[in-house]
């Protein structure tokens, strides 16, 4: 069997049985009401304005132009695919042609060989489909990139329709510009039903971070819920080595760590825990856990802002329990816990440490199992909650699912009803819980006697967003949750040679099972234990002033405060330092802010 | 030239020939790691075992290179841009050098216009600005974005300083036999640069095959991509979006084998120029003019 | 210049001759004309709260405002003299670096052994600092070779990328590793112009092969190396960004913040064009002033003009 590992996009990216749809999440039952009433009023407007058009098969008009269907309903093992139907007016008449901004890069495959991002078998059917043509007229590989193109394009006046990840402050200078189209009626006007509900549930929430003046600019970026959230993962195999049980206070996990340096089961350079001079939250040997569980939230770069008691906000940096962590801190690195010059390096110099087994224990999102998998036979991770022992609790960071970036489009975009209704259909084939999206046969995946296996092209990566992307996206939060969840339970009731060659798959490969019970965890924690940062807003005028100033400071305090240079006592006087030079000023802005959007 | 048996000198070559070793030594020593890990299983290198040797050693990384068509296509933008851009920078670098070189004296205005020059590697007006420019005249997605703009100040000094020292005599000379400027620049004056040409058309080049950054703003088209920007959209720079990971972008760092072979494949060409024109490199070429 | 001898029949005499060296000329100021005068308008986003959507005309405009941020901010001046030291160290270890090197090498008579040495020698200039930063950091790691070798001789590990005390040596040599190889070139070509007549004359009269170093190859080359020192100049305020970003982290910034990893620093708080405009303008005057300096000394001192 091959081991082209299956992503976890692969593994969620799936439907549910055919058959299973009663037992399927509660937001189903409620999905098939609404629609209904949805498609009748459609096809009455239609009735009225024009000749009666009635929805289309999908199937169809796929067959027609040639296009192949995904999924393998004639192989042996194979599934199919069902499709929902063309909404009415599909395809347009006339094509017309969006064109997008959007990330790339080398794990963009294309199959087959000649395909590119204008022109694969996604972009098709949407053209089949809807009459609509995808063509890219921005790329970038990672955010400098993205900023320097974004401010060319604005410069010069010439914005693609789609832009993705428009960020926070490109985004005000657009709107400042009035170069911004406003999505929020036109999205009111044509969602779906079972989209708007999705929306709705989460309340303003939803739309904060594309609103500017009451108007919103973009459609919300979403994210599954605590996507970047960071869970506990342990070296199971040491621990039974050396006969220890899981940690489960923040002791426990001191004691654990020193007792895997001793015992130098990764060779001479082993340590105890993951940790980089991102000593905050970071994308990759995050300590955030440790600092919620003070109640200390953190931002990428900076500690942040939580509400008071009395409902303003006030900033984590400068509260007295961060101390406290600095406390442990110093102690678990004099002691020995983190690599001795953990200070000095970044995120990326720890994925070595992982990958070559020095490491036993570290706190990641659920791509720590992934890193694990790569070159260490006989490593056996096993994923646990946080530790307790803060006076908050279990907690750690977390960010809203709706504030992962925004799809923007200037003013002169004439097709966004088209857009959004081709992402209704969108909604209904790749994320409701029970579809069998997994892609094309052949370009996505081979079957081979019954036997699944993915190519390296990832069909979700073509696609368009608010939804698929490089990058993700979904319509909603936990819908990942709950496709995950319902077949995880839902397969595994199926017998093991009744199966079709997905369902096998999801089972075969340990790593990925491992990954996608830590994603469903993940998500189903996250709305408990995640801590976040409340400020949002865009820099204060003190802010743009002296923050970053302040920041570095805070940052120099902190890390030497830990690797012992300085005293405990050194943070009182910086934050004494802090407020006198501007700090106070600066609460005081982010409390007009927050006022202004309660 | 005089060879001497004094023990000092062969104390002095000992100590010379071994300490250039050593530094040649490590000065290469990276790119051999890389060449290792190129050559080595993905897993071993992860795992760190990788020095100058390769651990299970494998071509998988290279076929895998060498049969993606973007490479190619990348290649070929990279070759033509350097070709055009030193020929085009050559030549003018060469012409522009000429004039400069004569004193304030002899060249009514020189001062002037060499000062013009100067200002220009010192101030300019940002990115926004130039790329206005390149669009407006229609050069965005071309080549000619990325070689016209391609003169630079600091090597038509530098010409111009290995221009003044070329004797006077021969351009007196020249001059009485009824030669213009043209004929004493192009048979004179570059023949005995050519130590200084070779360099500079060395530099040019270096630059030409190593710039990304112009390539990834001003084609639009990623298949218009020269080869060092291609080779970033391959090898991730995590540094400066490390802000916010994404955690697809996390499987591309499991790629370090990949990732040193591509940087070794698109190093190789450029550093393999310098040996050609090594032989430019000589003595004696002034001499024979003065005398002749 | 006065207008009557713009038209005596001199300067007629004047132009008849030398009319093509203006016409040489053309080529490239019309160049620099378009592609580097023109754009420089552009210098303005020091003085206006840039938006791109508003274009230079549209964005506000707010004076001094960039520069007195920057300039007041109690950071400011340790990242200018950290600029300072580490691009002059970096210029002086670096140009004497590949002068001895190249005047060694000179010295080198076994063909083969030259070439190969060569292409060795320039290897690390064609890697970026990405790749390099990654490599430096995993050696210098107390893990890593550096760290075990220390520990061999039985020295406590040296972090040299955490420590205030190491991290400019660190860059500097790490520098000088990277360029030293590549910087020669320029002087080997320099040397390759020096009359080998000398060093024979010299020979007869007696001088040994370090006389000849010091007294033929040395003034031989001095003009180039003058000339680099002066155009070195104008980059004194640069510091090397890719090399110090790719190197440093918080616990450095007292030692190893320059003035462009600061001003990163805060576009990423807040993308401001103006504040990146204006350091970018600072530095571009210190460095014209120290050139037109430079030039001036050059001239007066060395009897030698640049320019």
């Amino acid at each position: 069997m091959s081991t082209k590992k299956i992503s976890r996009r692969d593994f969620l990216r799936l439907a549910g049985l055919t058959g299973g749809a009663a037992a399927l999440a509660a937001c189903a039952p409620k999905m098939m009401e609404t629609a209904v009433p949805a498609t009748e009023a459609a096809t009455e407007a239609a009735v009225a304005t024009e000749a009666p058009a009635l929805p289309k098969k999908a199937a169809d008009l796929l067959k027609a132009a040639g296009v192949p269907l995904p999924g393998s309903p004639e192989a042996f093992k194979g599934w199919e695919t069902p499709l929902p139907d063309v909404p009415a007016g599909y395809p347009l008449a006339e094509p017309i042609t969006i064109t997008t901004a959007r990330p790339t890069d080398s794990e963009v495959v294309f199959l087959p060989k000649g395909d590119d991002l204008d022109n694969n078998v996604w972009t098709r059917s949407m053209a089949a489909l809807f009459g609509v043509n995808f063509v890219n007229k921005l790329t970038w590989v990672e955010s400098d990139e993205q900023a320097q193109k974004y401010n060319l394009a604005m410069a010069a006046n010439d914005l693609p329709d789609i832009l993705q990840d428009v960020p926070d402050d490109i985004f005000v200078q657009m709107v400042e510009a009035d170069m911004l189209l406003e999505l929020g009626p036109i999205w009111d006007q044509y969602a779906s039903p079972k989209w708007k509900a999705a929306v709705e549930a989460a309340g303003a929430e939803a739309w904060r971070y594309t609103t500017v003046n009451g108007k919103r600019y973009g459609l919300p970026h979403v994210h599954d819920a605590g996507h970047d959230d960071a869970v506990l993962w342990v070296r199971k195999d040491w621990l039974d080595k050396l006969g220890l049980k899981a940690p489960e206070t923040w002791q426990d996990v001191h004691d654990v760590a020193l007792a895997f340096a001793e015992a130098k089961l990764g060779g001479p350079d082993t340590y105890g825990m993951l940790a980089c001079n991102e000593f905050r939250k970071t994308w990759f040997g995050t300590l955030d856990p440790l600092w919620c569980s003070y109640g200390i939230s953190v931002g990428w770069g900076s500690f942040g802002w939580s509400k008071a008691a009395d409902g303003s906000l006030e900033y984590d940096g400068i509260k007295p329990a961060v101390k406290d962590v600095l406390a442990i801190l110093q102690q678990w690195y004099a002691d020995g816990v983190f690599r001795k010059d953990f200070y000095a390096i970044g995120p990326d110099q720890l994925t070595p440490d992982l990958s070559s087994g020095r490491v036993g224990l570290q706190f990641n999102p659920v791509w720590g199992a992934n890193r694990a998998s790569v070159s260490n036979t006989g490593a056996d991770w096993l994923f646990l909650d946080i530790p307790i022992g803060g006076p908050a609790g279990r907690r750690k960071q977390t960010q809203s699912p709706w504030n992962n970036g925004r799809f923007c489009c200037p003013k002169t975009f004439e097709h966004a009803k088209e857009w959004i209704e081709l992402t209704n259909w969108r909604i209904e084939l790749e994320e409701t819980v029970g579809t069998r999206m997994h892609g094309w046969e052949g370009i996505n995946y081979n079957l081979k006697d019954g036997v699944y296996e993915s190519t390296d092209a990832d069909w979700a990566f073509w696609t368009v967003g608010p939804l698929g992307t490089r990058t993700g996206g979904n319509h909603n939060p936990t819908i990942l949750g709950e496709m995950i969840n319902h077949n995880i339970t839902e397969w595994e009731k199926i017998p093991a040679d009744q199966r079709d060659a997905f369902q096998a798959a999801q089972f075969a490969d340990p790593v990925s099972v491992l990954r996608a019970k830590a994603t469903a965890y993940i998500i189903s924690m996250s709305q408990k234990e995640g801590l976040v940062d409340e400020f949002t807003g865009q820099p204060t005028p003190t802010m743009q002033e002296i923050w970053s100033d302040l920041v570095d400071q805070e940052t120099e305090v902190c890390l030497s405060i830990i690797i012992g240079q300085k005293p405990l006592e050194a943070f009182d006087e910086y934050v004494a330092n802090w407020k006198a030079a501007g700090g106070e000023q600066v609460v005081a802005e982010v409390n007009e802010w927050w006022k202004s959007i309660q | 030239m005089i060879r001497e048996k004094d023990w000092r000198n062969v104390v002095f070559d000992v100590f010379n020939y071994g300490f250039i070793a050593l530094l040649s030594f490590l000065a290469a020593a990276p790119m051999l790691n890389l060449l290792a890990i190129s050559l080595s299983d993905n897993a071993a290198v992860m795992g760190g075992y990788v020095t100058f040797l390769p651990v299970n050693l494998t071509w998988e990384n290279y076929a895998v290179i060498f049969q993606s068509p973007a490479i190619y296509k990348a290649f070929t933008v990279s070759i033509q841009r350097t070709v055009l851009g030193i020929v085009i920078s050559q030549f003018l670098t060469i012409i522009t050098a000429y004039p400069l070189s004569k004193a304030a004296r002899q060249f009514k205005g020189r001062n002037f216009f060499m000062w013009i020059l100067v200002f220009t590697m010192l101030f300019d007006g940002g990115l926004i600005p130039f790329f206005m420019v390149i669009r407006n005249l229609g050069l965005l997605n071309t080549i000619w974005a990325l070689i016209v703009p391609g003169v630079s100040a600091w090597s038509v000094i530098l010409l111009m300083n290995f221009f003044k020292e070329v004797p006077q005599e021969l351009e007196e000379a020249a001059l009485l036999d009824g030669a213009n400027h043209w004929q004493i620049l192009w048979k004179i004056y570059v023949p005995l640069s050519v130590p200084a040409l070779a360099t500079l058309t060395l530099f040019a080049a270096v630059w030409h095959w190593n710039a990304w950054f112009d390539g990834m703003i001003f084609m639009t088209d990623p298949n218009n991509y020269p080869l060092q920007t291609y080779l970033r959209t391959v090898v991730v720079d995590l540094n400066s979006s490390n802000l916010h990971m994404d955690v697809t972008k996390i499987d591309m760092l499991s790629q370090r084998a990949l990732r040193g072979a591509m940087i070794f494949v698109t190093t190789i060409p450029i550093m393999i120029l310098y040996p050609f024109l090594q032989r430019y490199f000589v003595t004696g070429i002034k001499l024979g003019a003065v005398k002749g | 210049m006065n207008l009557p001898t713009l038209f005596s029949p001199q300067f007629k005499a004047y132009l008849q001759r030398n009319w093509m060296l203006y016409l040489m000329l053309l080529p490239t100021l019309v160049l620099f004309a378009i592609f580097a005068y023109y754009p420089m308008y552009g210098v303005v986003m020091a003085f206006q709260k840039f938006n791109p959507g508003l274009g230079f005309d549209g964005s506000p405009w707010v004076g001094m405002a960039n520069f007195t941020r920057l300039l007041n901010s109690p950071t400011f001046p340790r990242v200018v003299s950290n600029t300072l030291i580490i691009a002059v160290s970096k210029l002086v270890t670096g140009q004497v670096a590949a002068i001895i090197l190249a005047l060694l090498f000179n010295e080198i008579r076994v063909v083969w052994f030259k070439r190969v040495a060569q292409n060795f020698l320039y290897m690390p200039h064609f890697l970026s600092w990405v790749v390099l930063g990654g490599i430096l950091m995993e050696i210098l790691a107390p893990m890593g070779l550096v760290g075990k070798a220390q520990e061999a001789l039985g020295i406590e590990p040296i972090i040299f990328l955490g420590s205030n005390t190491w991290f400019r040596p660190t860059v500097i040599i790490t520098s000088l590793w990277k360029e030293a190889g590549w910087g020669m070139i320029i002087y080997l070509a320099a040397l390759t112009g020096i009359d080998p007549e000398l060093y024979e004359a010299a020979a007869i009269d007696g001088a040994n092969r370090f006389q000849r170093i010091r007294y033929i190859a040395i003034p031989g080359i001095m003009p180039i190396v003058i000339l680099m020192a002066c155009l070195s100049l104008g980059d004194i305020l640069q510091g090397g960004f890719d090399q110090i970003f790719n190197l440093y982290n918080p616990t450095v910034y007292q030692t190893g913040d320059i003035i462009d990893t600061y001003v990163y620093r805060m576009g990423l708080v807040d993308a401001q064009y103006g504040i990146a405009a204006a350091a970018g303008l600072f530095k571009s005057f210190i460095g014209f002033i120290l050139i037109v300096v430079s030039y001036r000394l050059a001239d007066k001192y060395a009897g030698y003009k640049i320019f």
